[in-house]
């Protein structure tokens, strides 16, 4: 914390090596958040800019309530969220689960066969096909190791919903899998 | 939350794997998946370019911020001289100008001259100095 305090008032005093320090602790992070959200290659650099030039603007506003890593991937979450807003891509709707599992799981896209390395590849393109924020979390939660609370902090939503569509994106996941396993068998 | 699925959920963050349920075998591969990052990298000069863009934004609002000082500066040099003018009364006279009246002829001799004597210098004195220096 005393770091970051260090590094956010050099920032503060103009101090633009000390910014370039911050990036490249923190652009990892924004790229991941970034490419969950956003499926255009060309978007996403552009995207992962604005928000540093946001942080850059802002961070005199930052109030230490927080660790500097969770208020820049609140700020890559919006910005991410807010593009696909401005594109008119339309951000799948969680809450009508039902209508989107039976869709999701009894996709046509049956995986080939019953190798592992096929079955993990198959897995990865399915993650991509879940709503926004099923993919946003996993990414919090598995990939970055954030707690409940802090991904709370980023979205926006409450530590209950969090858990919740945590548990229901991996349940989807799996059943999609099994549900292309048990095809197999069946043929 | 269906309590089944938690449980698999919470053995497969583990790693335990009932190899006789298909749930759980689903359940294992689900979390080897979800913990692998984006393929997304972003470019190693990915620093400077947002260094660059700062630094251009910075210039772009002191230039905004001196052109407001600059109008502000002109505004209230015009309302100053408005308030004097009505304050003082003040006429205008053309003073040392009123020489030109008498002089027309002359000042637009004058004009004529310069403007002569640059074209000359162009068509005729820069291209003869052009042409000694390609010679070499």
């Amino acid at each position: 914390m005393t770091e970051e305090r260090a590094l956010i008032s050099r920032i503060t005093s103009g101090d633009t090596d000390a910014f370039e320090q911050l990036i490249s602790q923190n652009k990892r992070l924004v790229a991941h958040m970034i490419a969950r959200v956003v499926k255009n290659q060309e978007d996403r650099e552009e995207l992962c800019q604005d928000v540093f030039m946001k942080v850059f603007d802002k961070i005199k506003a930052f109030n230490y309530q927080s660790k500097l890593s969770t208020w820049i991937a609140t700020i890559a979450y919006r910005q991410a969220i807010n593009h696909l807003r401005k594109r008119r891509i339309p951000i799948e709707e969680t809450d009508s689960d039902e209508y989107f599992k039976e869709r999701f799981v009894t996709d046509d896209n049956p995986l080939q066969t019953l190798e592992d390395s096929d079955i993990e590849q198959k897995v990865l393109t399915m993650m991509d096909e879940l709503p926004v924020h099923y993919r946003t979390i996993i990414t919090l939660y598995h990939v970055e190791g954030m707690s409940y609370p802090e991904i709370g902090s980023v979205t926006g939503m409450p530590e209950g919903t969090v858990k919740n569509y945590l548990f229901r994106a991996r349940n989807l996941l799996k059943e999609k899998i099994v549900k292309n396993l048990n095809k197999e068998d069946i043929e | 939350m269906n309590d089944r699925d938690e449980k698999l959920q919470h053995l497969a963050e583990k790693g335990i794997v009932d190899s006789t349920s298909q749930d759980s075998i689903a359940y294992h591969h689900v979390f080897k998946v979800i913990r692998e990052e984006p393929t997304y990298v972003l470019p190693p000069n990915f620093s400077e370019k947002v260094i660059l863009r700062i630094r251009q934004i910075q210039e772009s609002r002191s230039m905004k911020k001196d052109l407001l000082w600059l109008s502000i500066g002109l505004s209230s040099f015009v309302v100053a001289a408005i308030v004097s003018i009505a304050i003082t009364d003040f006429k205008f006279n053309s003073g040392v100008f009123t020489f030109f009246n008498k002089y027309g002829g002359l000042v637009l001799f004058g004009i004529a001259f310069v403007i002569i004597l640059q074209w000359i210098d162009r068509k005729m004195v820069q291209v003869k100095n052009n042409k000694n220096e390609y010679s070499y």
